[in-house]
């Protein structure tokens, strides 16, 4: 008994910045439609954003970054979903 | 893989996640804790015990050392950069230990106890990020900008892994060792960090599993509770957190093997994109130096001033370093003030006076018992790798 309280409590515990984070995109409300926050939600769950803001290149060169996440690196996209990021960061740190 | 191991490993990755997680609520690594899981691009994190180290990347943790870490010769912990590619976890040394399978006969599964009672070996070694400096690449190549700061000297204390592998008693197809840590991608649809060396180089001297850095142990941030140390070659080989050393017949073909850190087998121009295909797996690292002193933009005076630097090379030594204060015109040798020897880097000066007020670029280029020198622009690739071109620095005199 004694066991399981103690792995409900480290679940719980491993789980709460989990918990905390949904919690706080729910109170954000998170507008998915929106590429910013799109790109935002997407790539800022295995990286930090500063990567592609330090970062420059054309609509091809981000297109290959994008589907390099996609098939390489396990990233969860829509083809409309990468072609919104796709244009945002084109748009955003293009050359 | 067996059942148990998977299972054994997964507990071991699920614990160091509840540490981590733990760690994260207390505000162990990062004082701003929501920098793992959300980001906040108006405030950089500091991170404990890191606080003077510039932030490349929050998530996964990315930080370069400044010039000033430069200044000493082993380089301090608080300085020591760190370059993970996934998750970081935090091990209970309780529940941790080392399983050592595969092309092997006698497979093994060692706690820190049983590590501690190999013969211990001490070092000095020179550690650096396969892609420090790749913010000097024109065009820019994609990645994490590093400057100079991504390369580090520890005191390491730990065993050989050709002791523990000898003990293991390979197989004759062992030909690759591959390295698996406790770290665990943000998503579980993202790809493990494993990577491998050539069964050479792991049972080489040099080659060790540490359990200490600077005199204590090693820090979460370094690979806390032992990591490897494959001197000579890129950071990344040195997988830390280390639970799992597999001795394979092949390479191992993971992502970090086939896709990443790879450079083109034949020199391409800048901006050329290549296939995996037609890139090979990165090994030693290649001759190199580097001015910390005085930094780029400097204002000095007409007096003497003490040019200061670095150099270092993969599997070889340095032989010498040559210093250009006028733009390559012309080149003096340099006095090796301290001479780290193989695997460890030099430290070099060179006395100068400038004749007049202006405008002067300074530059270094090392040459090793290889033979090899430092070129003047580095062979462009596309996650700029290897940078090693002759280091230039613009100092204003007057």
């Amino acid at each position: 008994m004694l066991d399981k309280g103690i792995w409900l409590l480290a679940a719980a515990i491993l789980f709460m910045p989990v918990m905390i984070q949904e919690s706080g995109a729910q109170q954000e409300q998170k507008d998915l439609t929106q590429p910013q926050q799109l790109f935002e939600t997407k790539c800022s769950q295995c990286h930090s954003l500063d990567l592609p803001r330090s970062n420059r290149s054309d609509r091809k060169g981000w297109e290959e970054t994008v589907g390099r996440m996609r098939v390489s690196y396990g990233c969860k996209l829509t083809n409309a979903e990468a072609e919104i990021i796709v244009d945002y960061l084109t748009r955003e740190y293009g050359k | 893989m067996k059942t148990d191991e998977l299972s054994r490993r997964s507990f071991i990755k699920k614990a160091g996640q509840l540490g981590a997680a733990l760690a994260l609520s207390k505000g162990i690594f990062a004082k701003n804790a929501t920098a793992q899981a959300q980001e906040k691009p108006a405030e950089k994190p500091v991170f404990e015990g890191k606080e003077k180290m510039i932030v490349l990347s929050s998530k996964p943790i990315t930080l370069e050392m400044p010039l000033e870490g430069f200044e000493h010769f082993i380089t301090p912990t608080e300085f020591f950069f760190v370059r993970n590619n996934i998750g970081m976890p935090v091990t209970d040394i309780g529940k941790w230990n080392l399983m050592i399978n595969g092309e092997v006969r006698s497979p093994l599964r060692l706690t820190m106890s049983d590590i501690r009672k190999f013969e211990e070996v001490e070092t000095l070694v020179t550690l650096e990020c396969y892609g420090n400096s790749r913010g000097f690449f024109e065009p820019k190549a994609s990645g994490n900008q590093w400057k100079k700061g991504g390369i580090g000297t520890a005191r390491w204390k730990g065993i050989r892994l050709k002791d523990v592998i000898e003990k293991a008693n390979i197989t004759d197809k062992a030909k690759h060792v591959v390295f698996d840590g406790a770290d665990e991608p943000f998503v579980p649809t993202a790809p493990d960090f494993k990577r491998s060396i050539p069964i050479e180089k792991a049972m080489g001297p040099e080659t060790l599993l540490v359990y200490e850095m600077n005199g204590a142990p090693l820090p979460v941030y370094h690979g806390y509770p032992l990591r490897v140390l494959v001197p000579g070659w890129g950071g990344s080989c040195s997988v830390k957190w280390l639970v799992n050393i597999q001795v394979a017949e092949k390479e191992f073909d993971g992502l970090y093997m086939v896709d990443k850190y790879r450079t083109p087998i034949n020199p391409v121009k800048p901006g050329t994109k290549v296939l995996p295909k037609d890139m090979a797996v990165l090994t030693d690292l290649d001759v190199r130096s580097i001015i910390f002193s005085p930094s780029d933009g400097a204002k000095i005076s007409t007096e003497e001033v003490l040019i200061k630097g670095y150099a270092w090379t993969g599997d070889a030594e340095i032989e010498r370093v040559d210093v250009s204060t006028d733009s390559g015109k012309t080149w003096q040798k340099a006095k090796i003030v301290k001479k780290g020897g193989r695997y460890v880097w030099s430290l070099w000066e060179y006395k100068w006076k400038a004749q007049k007020q202006g405008s002067y670029l300074l530059m270094c280029r090392a040459t090793d018992s290889k033979g090899r020198s430092q070129p003047i622009s580095a062979n462009w690739n596309q996650d700029g790798y290897l940078y090693n071109a002759v280091d230039k620095v613009w100092v204003d005199v007057g």
